[in-house]
């Protein structure tokens, strides 16, 4: 080919269309707003779960807290009468 | 030519030249990533069927690209040979869609549809005479006058869009 079209050559290798693998996938320009916002709504809906799922971990801790002190209580008052009714067996 | 019925092979075959396809198939069709998406799928599956056919005359790339040019025809006769619609929720990433490489797709899209095919297989798949030849089957002298006739009617289109060629 002669060179009458070297400029146009170098021009159009210069401006090919650019490799589609290493090309930049192409954002829909409506939804490039919204990628900040859905960010920060899963780190918002995260926190809260986190959240209330400590509080349950709270609630269940006192409960369970609750419970150990009742059965306790009634181990104990079951121990005092168990005693006492060895008292009163041994005195009659 | 048996180890081309192994499926291994076809996979081979479709990572080395599946890009340079699709690439082909988007020059052809115009900025349409998932036309010519399917496209290359289309011209593979095409290449799959036709594998007992092929002859080892000519090499596994210019016998793919000439089944993507095939495709693409078909593609383009089908659809009143105009370019695809750019999608409307699409565009070309800034860092490669300079006005340069604009004016060149636009530019190629304004030829005719074996012009194009010519220069697109010259210019961005670097095919050389003798493999555009092989793909377009036509005699390599051919496609040196044919490409000559080609550029002749490029630059004028690119010197129109304000660029110096």
């Amino acid at each position: 080919m002669s060179d009458e079209f070297n400029k146009l050559d170098a021009f159009m290798r210069d401006h090919r269309p650019q490799s589609l693998a290493g090309q930049a996938r192409h954002v829909p320009r409506t939804t490039q707003w919204w990628i900040p916002s859905t960010v920060l709504a899963a780190l918002l809906v995260i926190v809260l779960g986190l959240s209330i799922h400590n509080s349950r971990e709270a609630s269940v801790d006192n409960d369970t807290i609750a419970l150990i002190e009742a059965m306790d209580w009634e181990a104990e008052v079951e121990g005092e009468m168990d005693e006492i009714s060895e008292f009163v067996a041994m005195v009659e | 030519m048996i180890f081309l019925k192994s499926e291994d092979s076809f996979q081979a075959l479709y990572a080395s030249h599946s890009g340079g396809v699709k690439r082909f198939l988007l020059g052809m069709v115009g900025r349409n990533e998932a036309i010519a998406e399917e496209l290359t799928q289309d011209a593979f599956l095409k290449a799959w069927k036709a594998l007992p056919t092929f002859a080892a005359k000519s090499s596994l790339k210019t016998w793919v690209y000439a089944v993507a040019v095939n495709t693409a025809r078909d593609w383009l006769r089908s659809h009143g040979n105009r370019p695809a619609e750019v999608s409307a929720d699409l565009w070309p990433a800034p860092e490669v869609d300079t006005p340069e490489s604009r004016a060149v797709r636009e530019a190629l899209l304004e030829l005719p549809t074996e012009r194009r095919e010519l220069l697109i297989l010259h210019y961005f798949e670097d095919l050389t005479l003798k493999e555009i030849a092989r793909v377009l089957e036509i005699p390599e002298g051919t496609v040196k006058s044919r490409l000559h006739d080609c550029k002749s009617q490029l630059r004028p289109l690119l010197v129109k869009k304000g660029f110096d060629v």
